[in-house]
C-alpha cells in the first residue's frame, strides 16, 4: 500500500485512479498524522493540571474506564479486517457486509459505554461542572472530544455500508476509514492515560 | 459563476474576492484606531450612524472591539486566505504542472468553511453588545464568558475554528499536492522558491493549527459548558483551572502563524528577484534550506511571547537562544536577494518594486525584532508599539506587500488582463512608503513607552508628549488608505476594459507562464508539460545565443532537440546549482 | 479622593485615577490623613526626555538594559544601512543592465554569504544574549538581592479591573495581619532598598509594568508572580497595565512614590496605626493577602 512516488504521467484510466487512491491515501495519513498534534495539545493542558496538584481519581473505577476499549479494539480490527476483503464473489460481499455491520455495532457499543460512564459520574457520583474543577472537566470534555471523532469515523463507515448495499465500490475508502480507527484507537490509548488513570 | 466549482483556479477568484474584502474592512478599523489615537474620544467621520449615542464618538468598549476585530480579520480572513486561498491555490498546481490539486473537493469545503467562518465574523457586529473585544489573542479569563458575556465573542470564536479548520484543509492539501502531483521532471531542486515557501507554510500550517483548534475548543467549552480549563482566581469554581495554559497552546500555534504569514511572502520575493533582474536566484538551495530550517526552528521559538509571563528561568532562557538561534537562517536568505539583485539586470515592474517593497519593509521589521527576542531588552519593549510596529512591519506590510507583487504578478495569469503599470507602480511604492511611515511611526512611540490597546493613552501623564507623533503617524495611516483607491480603480477598470496580454508578458520560464494560455483551461495544460530546467534560466549564455532571448521555458527544448531526456538537459547553462536554472 | 493629598497637581491628577469604590470590598484608604512629606512630589511630571528616547529611567539597574538597548539599536542602524544601502546601490547600479550574470552564485559567493551571515549573527545576536544573560544573572531573576537585603520592602499587589491595590505588611513584617497597609493605585517605596513585589490577579490577566524602572510582570489569577527592583532617586512616576484587560484597560493607573527612608517609615507607621483601628476581623475578603512566599 506504500505510495509510489514515480513521476510517471498516469498511461491509462485505470492506472490514473490507482493513483489517485494512493494520493488519497497519503493525505489521509499525513492529515491523521497532523491531526494527532489536536489531542496532543489536550494531553499537554491535561497533564499541566496533574502536574500542578494530584489528580484525583475519578469516581468511575479505572477498569470501567478501560472497558470501551475492548468494542473500541473491536471495532477497529473488524474494519481493518473489512479493508481487506475484495467482494468478488456474493459470499465475500456478505462477509463484508458483516464485518462492516461489527465494526458499526460495537463501535455504537463503545459510545453508549462511554455516554452511561458520563452520566453515571454525573447522576450518581455527583461529579460535576464547574464544581469539580479541571478534572470534571478534563472527564467530560476530553471524553466528548474524543467520541466525536469516534462518530466522524463510524459515520463514514455507515455511509459505505449504504453505498456498498448499492453496489458501489469502496474499496479505497474502506481503506482510509481503517486509518481513521487506528487513529481513534490510539487517541483513545492518549486520552485514557492522560485522563483516566489516577 | 459556479460557487461549487472545484477548479484550482476558480477557487481561487472566491478566496481573491472574499480576502479583499475583508483586507478593506480590516484597514477601515486599523483607521479607527488611528483616528483615536490622534483624536482621543472625538466622533470619527462617516461613523454617526453606526453610534448614534456617541455621535461616532468611540467608546471604550466599541475601542475594544474595533481593535480586537481588526487584529482577527486580518490575520484569519484577509492575509491568510489572501495568501493561500487566493495566491497559493492559484499558482501552486500551475507551477509544479498539476491538473489540480490534490483533493478538489477539500478545497472547495477548506472555501465554504472560510466563508461560513467570514459570514460569523460579519454576523457578530450586528449582535448586542458588539463582536469580540478581548484581543485576538482572546486571553482567558477575559475572553470568557465571566467576563466578556457577548454572543458576538463565541460567535467569533466560531469563526476562527472555522478559518482554523480551512486552513487545516488547504495546508493538507498543498502538502499532498507538492508531494505527490509534481509533473513528470518537476524535482524537488526545480521547484519555484514561491512553491517552497507554500510548501513550508503548509506543513506549519498542518502541524500548528490543530494546537490552535485544541486552545480554541477548550475556550469554548469553558463559555458554552461551564467548564473550568482557563478560568482561575475569584470566578473559579472547584479549584479553576490555569489561564497560562491557553497561552502556552495558542503561541505554539501563534508563533509559526506569523511564518505561515510570512513563507510564501519570502518565496514570491526570492522568485521575483530572480525574475526581474533576469538571473538565476542566488543560492537557490540555501535560499530554500534557509526557509526550511525557519520552519523546523518555528515552533520552538513561540515562549519569547511569554517572557513577562513569569515563566522558570530555565525556559526563558532555552526561549531567548532558540528565538534568537532563528535570525541565522533569515540572514542567509536575505543575503542571497540581495547577493541575487548584484550583477544582474534589474527591471523595475511593479511586482519587482513591491518584492522590494517587502525586502525594505521585512528589513526593517526583522531587525527591531532582534531586541524583543533576549529578556532582558524586551522587558522595557513588551506590550509596546514597539511590538506592534515589529510585527506589523514583517507580517502587515511586509505580507501586504507580497500579497501584491503577487497579485500584480499572476493577474494576467489569472483574468488575461494585465494591470495598469504604472497605478500599480504608484500604488505600492505609496503603500510601502507609508507603510514604513506608519509602521516607523508606532516603533518610535513604542520606544519612548506608548503601550499598545490603550483607548486614549495619554490618560499616562508620561506619554503626553506623543501626542504629536500620532498624529503623525496617524496621517500617514489615512494616506496609506487613501493610496489603496490606486488599486481599487485599477482593478475595476482592467477587469472591464484593461490590456488583454499574451501567455508570458514577464518573459519567464516557469510552467505556467511558458506551458499554457492566460488564463489556462480547466486541466491547465494539455499535455501535462516535461520538466528539463530549474525555474530561474534567465540570461544563459546557450539560450541568448540560440534563441535570441534570455529566458527559456522549464519545458522548453532547443528547436533541433525536441527529443531531450530530462536528465541531458542538466547542462543548460553549464551547471548544475546554479540557482534554480537546472 | 482621601488617599491622595492635596496640591495643585494632585488634584488634577486625582480626576483620572479610577474610583477605588468600584471593588466591593475595598476598605478605607489607610493613609488618609497622614502628613505628606513636602519633599516628595505626588505626581509625575511631564516627561522631558524625547520623543525618540525611552521614559527616563528612576532604579538603580535600568540602565544596564538601557546601554544593552543602545547597543542593540547601534547594530540595527548599522544592519539596515548595510541591506538597504546594498539593495538601492544594486538597483541604481544594474538597473536594465545590458548583461546579466548567467550563474547563481559561486562557492566563493555562497561561502561570503554565509560567512556574512554568521558573523552577524555572532557579534548582533551574541552581544543581546550575553547582555541580556548578565541582567537576567544580575537583576532581573537574582532574588538573592532583595531576600538577603536586612532593609528589603516586600508589596503584596492585587491586580483588579481595573486598579491596582497594594499591601504592605506593616510593622510586625508579617502579611494579613491588623497593622497592613492597604492602599489603592498609590504605590510608596523607599529610596535605595530593594523592593520585592509579588503580585496576583483577582479576575483577568493584568500587566504591571513600571515604565519608568524597566518593570514589567503579568498577574494571572491563580498564581503568584514575583520581581523586585530599586529606586534610584524620590520623585514619583507612573504604574501601567500593559495586558488588555477589559474595558477600561487604559484606565488601569498607578502611581508610584520613591520616598526617602525616614518619611516611608513615617508614613508606614502612621498608616498602619490607622489600619488596626479600622481592623475588622469579620471582613474577610478584605485579608486577601497571603504568607509571602520565599523564593
Amino acid at each position: 500500500m506504500r505510495p509510489s512516488m514515480s513521476m510517471r504521467v498516469p498511461s491509462s484510466e485505470e492506472e490514473g485512479s490507482q493513483r489517485d487512491a494512493e494520493t488519497r491515501w497519503l493525505g489521509t495519513v499525513l492529515g491523521l498524522a497532523a491531526w494527532t498534534m489536536f489531542f496532543v495539545s489536550l494531553s499537554f493542558a491535561v497533564g499541566w493540571y496533574r502536574m500542578r496538584e494530584p489528580w484525583p481519581p475519578l469516581p468511575i473505577s479505572t477498569v470501567l474506564l478501560a472497558l470501551p476499549g475492548l468494542p473500541l479494539v473491536f471495532s477497529s480490527a473488524m474494519l481493518h479486517r473489512a479493508a481487506r476483503v475484495q467482494p468478488v464473489s456474493p459470499r465475500e460481499a456478505r462477509r463484508l457486509l458483516r464485518l462492516l455491520g461489527m465494526t458499526l455495532a460495537s463501535g455504537a457499543v463503545f459510545v453508549a459505554m462511554q455516554a452511561a460512564w458520563t452520566h453515571l459520574a454525573f447522576w450518581n457520583h455527583h461529579f460535576r461542572i464547574p464544581d469539580d474543577g479541571v478534572p470534571a472537566s478534563a472527564f467530560y470534555g476530553l471524553t466528548a472530544l474524543h467520541a466525536l471523532h469516534v462518530l466522524v469515523v463510524l459515520a463514514g463507515v455507515f455511509f459505505s455500508t449504504v453505498r456498498l448495499k448499492r453496489s458501489a465500490e469502496v474499496g479505497d475508502s474502506l481503506r482510509r476509514l481503517s486509518l481513521g480507527g487506528y487513529f481513534v484507537t490510539a487517541m483513545w490509548l492518549l486520552l485514557f492515560v492522560a485522563v483516566y488513570l489516577p | 459563476m459556479n460557487l461549487f466549482a472545484s477548479d484550482h483556479k476558480a477557487v481561487a477568484r472566491r478566496y481573491l474576492w472574499g480576502g479583499l474584502g475583508f483586507l478593506l474592512l480590516g484597514g477601515l478599523l486599523a483607521l479607527i484606531i488611528r483616528w483615536q489615537w490622534a483624536y482621543p474620544g472625538q466622533p470619527v467621520p462617516g461613523l454617526a450612524w453606526a453610534m448614534p449615542e456617541s455621535h461616532g464618538a468611540m467608546t471604550p468598549p466599541a475601542y475594544t472591539a474595533v481593535f480586537t476585530m481588526h487584529g482577527l480579520i486580518m490575520i484569519f480572513f484577509a492575509v491568510t486566505p489572501l495568501l493561500f486561498g487566493a495566491l497559493g491555490h492559484f499558482v501552486l498546481p500551475l507551477s509544479i504542472g498539476a491538473r489540480g490539486l490534490a483533493f478538489p473537493r477539500l478545497s472547495v469545503l477548506g472555501f465554504w468553511l472560510y466563508a461560513l467562518g467570514g459570514a460569523l465574523v460579519l454576523g457578530s457586529f450586528a449582535v448586542r453588545l458588539g463582536p469580540a473585544s478581548a484581543g485576538w489573542t482572546s486571553y482567558p479569563p477575559l475572553s470568557t464568558s465571566v467576563f466578556t458575556p457577548s454572543l458576538g465573542q463565541t460567535l467569533v470564536t466560531v469563526a476562527v475554528l472555522c478559518a482554523a479548520a480551512s486552513s487545516f484543509l488547504y495546508g493538507l492539501n498543498f502538502v499532498v499536492t507538492v508531494v505527490r502531483c509534481r509533473a513528470p521532471g518537476m524535482t524537488w531542486g526545480r521547484l519555484t522558491l514561491t512553491v517552497w515557501g507554500l510548501f513550508f507554510a503548509s506543513v506549519l500550517n498542518v502541524l500548528f493549527v490543530p494546537v490552535l483548534a485544541a486552545a480554541t475548543a477548550l475556550l469554548l467549552m469553558d463559555r458554552l459548558l461551564g467548564t473550568q480549563f482557563f478560568i482561575a482566581g475569584a470566578a473559579a469554581v472547584g479549584g479553576g483551572g490555569d489561564p497560562v495554559v491557553y497561552q502556552h497552546l495558542f503561541w505554539l500555534f501563534g508563533h509559526p502563524e506569523v511564518y505561515i504569514l510570512i513563507l510564501p511572502a519570502w518565496g514570491m520575493v526570492g522568485d521575483f528577484v530572480a525574475f526581474f533582474s533576469r538571473k538565476p536566484a542566488h543560492g537557490y538551495r540555501l535560499t530554500a534550506g534557509a526557509m526550511g530550517v525557519v520552519t523546523a526552528l518555528s515552533g520552538l521559538v513561540y515562549a519569547h511571547h511569554l517572557f513577562t509571563s513569569g515563566m522558570s528561568p530555565v525556559l526563558g532562557r532555552t526561549f531567548m537562544v532558540l528565538t534568537l538561534l532563528i535570525s541565522l537562517p533569515a540572514e542567509v536568505m536575505y543575503l542571497n536577494w540581495l547577493m541575487t539583485l548584484w550583477r544582474g539586470s534589474v527591471r523595475l515592474t511593479s511586482p519587482m518594486l513591491a518584492a522590494l517593497g517587502t525586502m525594505v519593509v521585512f528589513g526593517l521589521g526583522g531587525i527591531t525584532g532582534l531586541s524583543l527576542g533576549a529578556v532582558a531588552t524586551d522587558v522595557p519593549l513588551h506590550g509596546t508599539l514597539w511590538v506592534v510596529g515589529h510585527f506589523h512591519l514583517t507580517m502587515g506590510a511586509a505580507s501586504f506587500l507580497a500579497v501584491f507583487a503577487g497579485l500584480y504578478f499572476w493577474f494576467p495569469k489569472m483574468f488575461g488582463r494585465a494591470l495598469h503599470e504604472g497605478l500599480a507602480k504608484a500604488h505600492v511604492v505609496s503603500s510601502a512608503v507609508l507603510f514604513l511611515g506608519v509602521f516607523g511611526g508606532q516603533l518610535a512611540a513604542g520606544y519612548a513607552g506608548q503601550l499598545r490597546r490603550l483607548y486614549d493613552p495619554y490618560q499616562y501623564t508620561y506619554l503626553k508628549h506623543l501626542l504629536p507623533l500620532n498624529q503623525w503617524t496617524s496621517a500617514c495611516a489615512f494616506l496609506l488608505g487613501a493610496a489603496q483607491v490606486l488599486f481599487i480603480v485599477n482593478l475595476v477598470w482592467t477587469l472591464s476594459r484593461g490590456r488583454v496580454v499574451g501567455a508570458n508578458p514577464w518573459k519567464v520560464g516557469t510552467l505556467e507562464w511558458t506551458c499554457t494560455p492566460s488564463p489556462p483551461p480547466a486541466w491547465n495544460y494539455d499535455p501535462v508539460p516535461v520538466v528539463l530546467r530549474g525555474p530561474h534560466a534567465l540570461s544563459q549564455p546557450e539560450v541568448l545565443e540560440r534563441l535570441g532571448r534570455d529566458w527559456m521555458g522549464q519545458a522548453e527544448s532547443f528547436p533541433e532537440e525536441s527529443e531531450t531526456e530530462p536528465g541531458q538537459a542538466e547542462g543548460v547553462g553549464g551547471m548544475s546549482t546554479s540557482g534554480g536554472a537546472a | 479622593m482621601k488617599a491622595l493629598p492635596t496640591g495643585t497637581v494632585a488634584k488634577a491628577l486625582s480626576a483620572q485615577v479610577p474610583e477605588p469604590t468600584s471593588a466591593p470590598h475595598a476598605p478605607a484608604p489607610s493613609n488618609a490623613g497622614v502628613p505628606e512629606p513636602t519633599s516628595t512630589p505626588r505626581a509625575p511630571a511631564p516627561s522631558h526626555t524625547g520623543t525618540l528616547s525611552l521614559p527616563e529611567d528612576a532604579s538603580t539597574h535600568g540602565h544596564r538594559i538601557d546601554a544593552l538597548l543602545a547597543w542593540s539599536h547601534r547594530f540595527d542602524a548599522v544592519l539596515i544601512t548595510v541591506a538597504l544601502g546594498w539593495l538601492v546601490l544594486a538597483v541604481w547600479r544594474f538597473r536594465k543592465a545590458k548583461q546579466a550574470a548567467s550563474d547563481g552564485g559561486t562557492r566563493r559567493s555562497r561561502a561570503w554569504v554565509l560567512g556574512l551571515a554568521l558573523g552577524a549573527f555572532v557579534v548582533v545576536d551574541g552581544t543581546l544574549l550575553l547582555g541580556s544573560e548578565g541582567y537576567l544573572r544580575d537583576v532581573l531573576w537574582n532574588f538573592s538581592v532583595p531576600s538577603e537585603d536586612p532593609r528589603t520592602v516586600r508589596i503584596e499587589i492585587n491586580a483588579h479591573q481595573w486598579s491596582w491595590e497594594a499591601r504592605y505588611a506593616g510593622e510586625d513584617g508579617r502579611f494579613n495581619t491588623s497593622d497592613d497597609v492597604v492602599t489603592w493605585n498609590d504605590l510608596r517605596v523607599p529610596v535605595g532598598v530593594p523592593v520585592w513585589v509579588q503580585l496576583v490577579s483577582t479576575d483577568v490577566v493584568h500587566g504591571f509594568s513600571l515604565p519608568h524602572f524597566r518593570v514589567k510582570l503579568d498577574a494571572i489569577p491563580g498564581r503568584v508572580n514575583q520581581t523586585w527592583f530599586q529606586a534610584a532617586r524620590e520623585g514619583a512616576w507612573e504604574a501601567a497595565c500593559y495586558q488588555h484587560c477589559g474595558t477600561s484597560h487604559y484606565r488601569m493607573r498607578g502611581v508610584l512614590t520613591a520616598m526617602s527612608p525616614e518619611s516611608y517609615a513615617t508614613w508606614l507607621r502612621e498608616a498602619g496605626k490607622q489600619s488596626a483601628q479600622a481592623w475588622d476581623a469579620e471582613d474577610v475578603a478584605a485579608h486577601w493577602g497571603w504568607e509571602w512566599k520565599a523564593p
